[in-house]
């Protein structure tokens, strides 16, 4: 080989190898920094102030045989908020019905009580167990049972939040908030803030907060096995949105993963409450929760949905103790101090009236319907029917129909017959259900104010039809007093629409609402 | 001593000069080369086996019927040597952290101990799973490298890794380690 070929071929070689350098540095790459750098430790937001919600529909429940005493709001007329608070809270009952294999029926209990107070006392979510089970005002009798608390912790916009928790005197202690949006009337629990995968997400978040503490090159999380699903489901339905625009999640003691066992970092013995920014949360939200958090920001003031007459409102009273005030004979002058009373206190009764009165009692039925109130059929001049014949019957009956209607535009669906007389004529031509009593007040009997305020508080049961006159004074004396001993007794006063579930029956006699109903 | 006694001498000691040159030469001609293979050569051939990752890749190392395989991320550059045909090394798209990754068919605990003598001193290791459920033992060596080996806890075979960069910017850049060995697999 030549020395030219030589020199040749070395060029080639070093050509070659110089063009085959690694390719050039990219100096606009910057290395990845550890993952969840946006977390916060943080605590609980301040609940707001119940009394600010006084206007809201306020429950409290007690019932000695199972074991229970619940509070909680609701929101004015038919909602689905209310009706996913009442599953929440049945859910609960349901429980200690299983743990003490006592049959749940609504109960009252013994005048006295205080049940008149209800609705959410500030601040009782974030007490103690033994504090809440301890307290009369919130725990079941004799501290065994469970019980339910409340608070409001979220009033923006058209959005509502409310913390419900369950305390058990065998430990058990759930928490959950609902959320309702009384512009569309949608309603959920806060899980449902979230999208599907943000569990997972949110689960790998935490794990990362906490052992970039240590040493640790972990950067992606296995997904939580079932325990650690449960504690994060847990957690999201607890969900408190801030006006600054922060999730607020508490994460119940207990929490692990494999990673962080691995570190030895043991499962957290306290709860960890965990601040998820709005800007981290906005991938994970659903779109319930995206518009919550967005109006959470923007601080609007609270809007509650109109108020609903007491008597328009849905009431379940296989769930809580219903008793049906009704008034026979009026109107009357005393009939307005009894509507006044019952507008104080957001209840609802049933009168019976005459269709002579009627006739010159036109803008006060109108008012009694306009509050929620029902109006039916008690015959046109009060006579004795079995005593008529079939056609004096059917006069008494549809006179009197036509009369209310013509006063009030809406038609009489149930009647009570005078004196409580009635035979299978009187039924047959009536047409109609014919509704008793099963508390009678003697208010008519000329007794004392005592014996009628006795009698109609004290005696009724839940479902109980009470038989009063507003005609007579001491009914209209008395009548704010009834309606205190019966709501302290835990009643909720309704008419007896609502006392039969919205469906007033069509034939029969009844005397109060059947049990089993 | 004879002239042709004194003439044969010098011939003798001439063809011994002669020899020596040459073995001389040879010597350093064999240093040379194995200077040139163990240094220039294998930079050479890593080089030319340069490949930079346009997406998430995943490429295998060690024995084919049980591979360790990494996930390389975008942008990362990929380098083999035919030289060590059980190690692949990722340098990151700046070129400040170059992490080697090599097959072992040691566990975990013992490959850990085989790379951490090789490495001398280092710091006490911690143990830890990592979201692809294996283990990793990983130290600190020096302020300029780590050390790892991973693998499926109380499997047989294992990877190890050495991660390198200068020492100011070894610690910044200790997730992009974290996620490479996020990315590798172990088979057990």
């Amino acid at each position: 080989m030549s020395r030219r070929v030589k020199i040749a071929t070395l060029a080639a070689v070093g050509l070659a190898l110089s063009a085959c350098s690694a390719p050039a540095p990219d100096a606009s790459w910057a290395p990845p920094e550890w993952p969840t750098q946006t977390l916060t430790v943080t605590t609980m937001p301040a609940h707001l102030d119940a009394d600010a919600f006084s206007s809201l529909p306020a429950f409290r429940l007690r019932n000695d045989d199972v074991g229970v005493q619940a509070r909680w709001i609701e929101l004015p007329g038919p909602a689905s908020f209310d009706t996913k608070v009442t599953e929440i809270i049945r859910a609960f009952i349901d429980a200690r019905v299983a743990a003490s294999g006592v049959a749940y029926t609504p109960a009252a209990v013994p005048p006295g009580s205080g049940l008149g107070d209800r609705g959410c006392i500030s601040g009782s979510t974030n007490r103690t167990a033994s504090d809440i089970l301890a307290d009369p005002l919130l725990g079941p009798e004799d501290e065994a049972g469970v019980a339910v608390v409340c608070d409001i912790v979220v009033a923006t916009g058209p959005y509502l939040g409310q913390r419900i928790r369950a305390v058990s005197s065998d430990s058990t202690d759930t928490t959950v908030v609902v959320y309702a949006n009384t512009s569309t009337g949608e309603a959920a629990t806060a899980d449902k803030l979230w999208a599907e995968d943000a569990l997972v997400a949110l689960h790998s978040e935490i794990v990362n907060l906490v052992r970039r503490d240590t040493d640790s090159l972990g950067v992606s999380v296995q997904p939580p096995d079932e325990a650690g699903r449960a504690l994060m489901s847990a957690a999201l339905a607890q969900t408190v949105v801030t006006p600054d625009g922060t999730l607020v999640v508490p994460v119940a003691a207990g929490f692990t993963s494999p990673e962080l066992r691995s570190l030895g970092i043991t499962p957290t013995t306290e709860r960890l409450v965990i601040g998820v920014p709005g800007g981290l949360a906005a991938n994970l939200l659903t779109p319930l929760g995206a518009d919550l958090l967005l109006v959470a920001v923007a601080g609007g003031q609270f809007t509650p949905p109109a108020t609903v007459p007491a008597g328009r409102e849905p009431v379940d009273c296989t769930f809580v103790p219903c008793v049906a005030l009704t008034y026979d004979d009026g109107p009357s002058e005393l009939t307005p101090g009894i509507l006044d009373e019952l507008a104080k206190r957001h209840a609802s009764a049933t009168f019976f009236i005459t269709g002579e009165r009627a006739r010159f009692n036109v803008e006060l039925l109108k008012r009694t319907l306009g509050e929620g109130h029902l109006v039916e059929n008690h015959t046109f001049s009060h006579p004795n029917l079995p005593r008529l014949s079939p056609a004096r019957i059917a006069a008494e009956i549809e006179d009197t129909n036509a009369a209310i209607l013509a006063a009030a535009g809406v038609p009489a669906r149930v009647f009570r017959p005078p004196y409580g007389e009635y035979s299978d004529m009187v039924l047959q031509t009536a047409q109609m259900a014919a509704i008793l009593w099963d508390v009678d007040s003697l208010d008519y009997a000329k007794v004392s104010d005592d014996v009628v305020l006795s009698r109609t508080v004290d005696l009724p049961q839940p479902g109980s039809i009470v038989l009063q006159h507003d005609i007579h004074s001491n009914t209209a004396r008395t009548a704010g007093a009834v309606y205190d001993g019966l709501l302290d007794r835990g009643f909720v006063l309704v008419n007896l629409e609502q006392l039969f579930n919205g469906e007033l029956p069509t034939s029969g006699v009844i005397r109060r609402l059947p049990s089993g109903f | 001593m004879t002239a042709s006694g004194m003439s044969r001498t010098r011939l003798l000691r001439g063809r011994a000069r002669v020899i020596a040159v040459v073995a001389s030469a040879i010597l350093v001609s064999l240093i040379v080369v194995g200077i040139l293979l163990t240094t220039v050569l294998p930079s050479s051939l890593l080089s030319s086996s340069a490949r930079v990752a346009k997406a998430e890749t995943t490429v295998t190392v060690g024995d084919q019927g049980a591979p360790v395989t990494v996930s390389v991320p975008p942008g990362w550059v990929t380098q083999w040597s035919p030289l060590q045909g059980h190690t692949v090394v990722v340098t990151s798209p700046d070129r400040v952290l170059t992490i080697s990754i090599s097959a072992t068919g040691a566990d975990s605990a013992r490959a850990f101990a085989d790379a951490s003598r090789d490495a001398g001193a280092i710091d006490g290791p911690l143990t830890e799973e990592l979201g692809s459920g294996l283990s990793v033992m990983h130290a600190r060596s020096g302020d300029d490298a780590l050390i790892a080996a991973v693998g499926v806890p109380d499997g047989a075979r294992s990877a190890t890794v050495v991660a390198r960069a200068a020492a100011e910017d070894l610690e910044q850049y200790l997730p992009a380690v974290g996620q490479i060995l996020d990315g590798l697999h172990v088979p057990s």
